[in-house]
């Protein structure tokens, strides 16, 4: 395994030039924008000289170099993301606060869309053509057709207003996460159901499955041992992926269900020019996302014995 | 492959069962147990605890649970009542004094001083929302523990609205030292704070030792829902008791509902269309009047807000003070207005870009659009991101916008001052109106204390506005609560931002 620890010290020392890339684009970006935030802050009642003493506070009226200098200096040597200009927080303290909520949110669509695109794919391959299929290639379209937040919606209307099982939003309950899990889940089961179908398809066909039924083995096994493992790395990377895009905040989501997770509270901070909300929050999710595609890449070393060879070997 | 498909229904079925087991969560729906919470939907949340921090109508509704001002202001009527301070002198234009009530205490034990009121009022002056509340106030001097001066550095009578208001909120000077770097609630208010959780919820237990009327509900819980679909969908099924901010589109549900009350009245919240001096066909007034002539301020109403507004020929709401809705309006009048166009070399009209902020006003500029082809001039509406808009207007580069305007404290001076006067122009004076009478009759306004001169002179400032047409006021909207029937005390305040709950009860 000194191979595979190499691998991911490596890919971690890569993070480095990612992040200080990235974090230098978007603090020149959302500094250069329009919208000055000390005005923001101020308000509508605010005089000229207000909004000049709120920019001196905040720093803003220095150069924007000697500002981005400090900001990496603080960043690298203390960790220190820097201070809301709203609420006092940190930046840093804000992001933890609520990104719990937004992993569970993401880990929650995965298992809903694995749970059941998996068995849907491996049924439309095995019995291809048949009935199951086409019908999981119908729900599929129509899921995928369906805008995520009219789908919210009217999950809402059903299981909240009509049934009255279910809240309407928030995190109170344990419960309250399976509607939300269900908007994205169903759609990312939808675009899961058609992966795992075909890559099962290609797995079927090759020679080795039919080795396996010659050499006596049940049909289960020889789908679900032999034949599912292999199909395995495209799948891993859908979930993957898909898993990926809403680690970094799910925004539509969130607000349809008053969900307090972190892509809601990156969005109302660019509207208000929150410019270390903003910067930070981007540079935390780089980083965060960036583990979550190593964490990835390991999973995959763990399925398939080839690619743990190869990242041992160091290619 | 039976099995797979037994299993997978086996646990939808059990999923469906534990989601059946617990019920939609409704406090409501617990008989025999008294409700001591009553839980209300906002459609955002706070950026941060710190009353002084930004002047927002959501912080002021909860920072008037939290704190007392010097003064107060009744709900149902706007009128300046005592506060914290029983009664005030005026020694001068420039000098008043307060006498503070005794036996007052912080929620965490501490005593109300004078002290505490000078260090307020210097705290909000160096705050970033509230300082243009105390930018009158000279210096705050402290004669004995109950008895606080206060200099003003120019005479004004607002002063007092603006101790009526809760951007003055009174603080603990010993506390707040204490929670510096981290700001922690604790003022002499109906309501002391219990928690805050970012993006869900802040919950407020009634203060049992109040010195004034108590608070009805033990516990008041705002949840944030900032989808409107659901925040009806939860006071339908009884997961909410109030909704704070119900849309227009869902009152004849509310209406038709047996579970459910709405309660609306016009609020001081006035929309305007605001045309700059600083694009030129706007500065002749020929145009602006051929404009004021060709809209039609009913239709925008019904059109955009389904018929839930007033309409507006002051920049007043009707319950602030010294308003004057006997200000003429212009009735629409096409065949004039193309005259006045005609008159100043317009014959076939022109065009101008109408900005807007966000989504809100896009239907009400599709209306102005439509009515003002009616005359020949086409409009180009823009929509602006929030921030974008804002140095739109602060680089002198905006042509016409829909603005609106909701004074935070009742005084007539703070709509008439911000948007029209002439030095207002950071972000609020649209038009650049830049006039040295209008601004001669505010500057003496503010200083008269006789109320019946005072009126003489606002519904002057308020003509002004009709003749010069720097910005044409176009309707109030209506302050819009909806509540579960069993939700009882709920009065909307005639004048303010902030919504009164104290009162509120579950019967």
């Amino acid at each position: 395994m000194k191979g595979m620890a190499k691998y991911i010290l490596h890919r971690l020392v890569l993070l480095i030039p990612v992040v200080i890339g990235v974090s230098f684009l978007i603090f020149f970006i959302v500094n250069l924008a329009p919208g000055n935030p000390a005005q923001m802050i101020a308000g509508a009642e605010a005089s000229m000289e207000d909004i000049q003493r709120i920019e001196e506070e905040l720093g803003l009226n220095k150069n924007i170099f000697v500002r981005y200098f400090e900001f990496m200096r603080d960043f690298i040597l203390h960790g220190d993301l820097g201070t809301s200009y709203y609420s006092d927080k940190a930046v840093v303290t804000a992001y933890f606060e609520r990104f719990p909520a937004t992993l569970r949110l993401a880990a929650s669509f995965i298992i809903v869309a694995v749970a059941l695109s998996l068995p849907l794919g491996i049924l439309a391959a095995v019995k291809q053509y048949s009935i199951i299929d086409r019908l999981s290639s119908f729900v599929a379209l129509i899921a995928v057709s369906m805008p995520n937040f009219w789908l919210g919606i009217l999950l809402i209307l059903l299981f909240s207003e009509k049934l009255g099982w279910l809240p309407s939003g928030g995190d109170k309950y344990w419960y309250s996460i399976i509607l939300p899990a269900l908007t994205i889940g169903l759609q990312m089961m939808a675009l899961m159901t058609r992966m795992t179908r075909s890559s099962m398809l290609e797995v079927i066909r090759q020679d080795y499955v039919n080795t396996a039924r010659a050499k006596g083995l049940s049909e289960k096994i020889v789908i679900l041992k032999h034949a599912l493992r292999n199909a395995l790395i495209p799948i891993i990377t859908s979930a993957g992926s898909l898993f990926v895009d809403c680690v970094g905040g799910s925004v539509v989501t969130e607000t349809i269900f008053s969900w307090p997770g972190v892509g809601k509270l990156l969005v109302d901070s660019i509207s208000k020019r929150d410019l270390p909300m903003v910067i930070g929050f981007v540079t935390i999710t780089t980083i965060v996302i960036t583990i979550c595609n190593l964490g990835i890449d390991i999973i995959y070393a763990l399925v398939d014995p080839r690619i743990r060879s190869q990242y041992a070997s160091g290619k | 492959m039976k099995k797979i498909v037994c299993l997978l229904l086996s646990a939808v079925m059990t999923l469906s069962l534990l989601a059946g087991c617990g019920s939609s969560g409704s406090a409501a729906s617990s008989g025999g147990e008294e409700k001591d919470t009553l839980i209300i939907a906002v459609d955002e949340d706070i950026s941060g605890l710190d009353p002084f921090a930004q002047n927002t109508s959501l912080q002021n509704t909860y920072t008037i649970l939290n704190y007392d001002s010097l003064l107060s202001l009744d709900p149902a009527t706007g009128a300046i009542q005592p506060g914290l301070a029983e009664s005030y002198d005026i020694i001068s234009a420039t000098e008043y004094v307060f006498h503070l009530r005794s036996g007052v205490k912080f929620h965490e034990g501490q005593d109300l001083k004078a002290s505490d009121v000078k260090f307020s009022l210097e705290r909000a002056a160096a705050s970033t929302g509230m300082a243009s509340k105390v930018s009158q106030i000279d210096h705050v001097e402290v004669e004995d523990d109950q008895t606080v001066r206060i200099f003003l550095n120019t005479p004004s009578t607002t002063i007092l609205n603006n101790l009526a208001f809760c951007g003055t909120s009174i603080m603990c000077e010993e506390w707040c030292n204490a929670n510096k770097d981290s700001f922690k609630n604790n003022g002499t208010g109906p309501y002391k704070f219990v928690e805050w959780k970012p993006g869900e919820s802040v919950t407020y237990e009634r203060n049992d030792d109040y010195w004034g009327e108590k608070g009805a509900m033990k516990y008041l819980e705002f949840v944030v829902k900032t989808e409107a679909n659901s925040r009806t969908i939860a006071l339908e099924t009884g997961e909410i008791d109030v909704n704070a901010a119900p849309a227009t589109i869902d009152f004849p549900r509310f209406e038709s509902s047996e579970d459910i009350e709405l309660y609306s009245v016009p609020s001081t919240q006035v929309a305007y269309m605001s045309m700059s001096y600083n694009y030129e066909p706007f500065q002749k007034l020929e145009v602006r009047q051929a404009i004021a002539y060709a809209l039609n301020k009913q239709e925008i109403i019904d059109g955009f807000l389904d018929g839930y507004g007033v309409v507006k020929t002051t920049i007043l709401g009707s319950g602030q003070q010294y308003s004057d809705d006997s200000i003429p309006g212009y009735e629409q009048d096409i065949e004039k207005a193309k005259q006045l166009l005609a008159q100043v070399g317009y014959p076939d009209g022109f065009s101008f870009d109408l900005a807007i902020r966000g989504e809100s006003r896009s239907v009400e500029a599709a209306i102005i659009q439509s009515q003002l082809a009616a005359i020949g001039i086409t409009v180009n509406i823009k929509k602006m991101e929030g921030a974008a808009y804002t140095d739109l207007a602060m680089n002198e580069q905006m042509q016409a916008n829909l603005g609106s305007w909701q004074p935070a404290t009742s005084d007539a001076d703070n709509p008439l001052r911000n948007l029209l006067y002439s030095s207002s122009k950071a972000s609020s004076n649209d038009s650049r109106y830049n006039n040295a009478d209008y601004d001669a009759i505010l500057d003496a306004a503010i200083q008269e204390t006789d109320p019946a001169k005072a009126q003489e002179l606002y519904s002057q400032a308020q003509m002004k506005i009709y003749e010069d047409i720097p910005m044409i006021p176009l309707f109030a909207y209506y302050w819009n609560i909806a509540a579960n029937k069993h939700v009882k005390g709920v009065v909307i305040p005639a004048v303010g931002d902030a919504m009164v709950y104290k009162n509120m009860y579950w019967e």
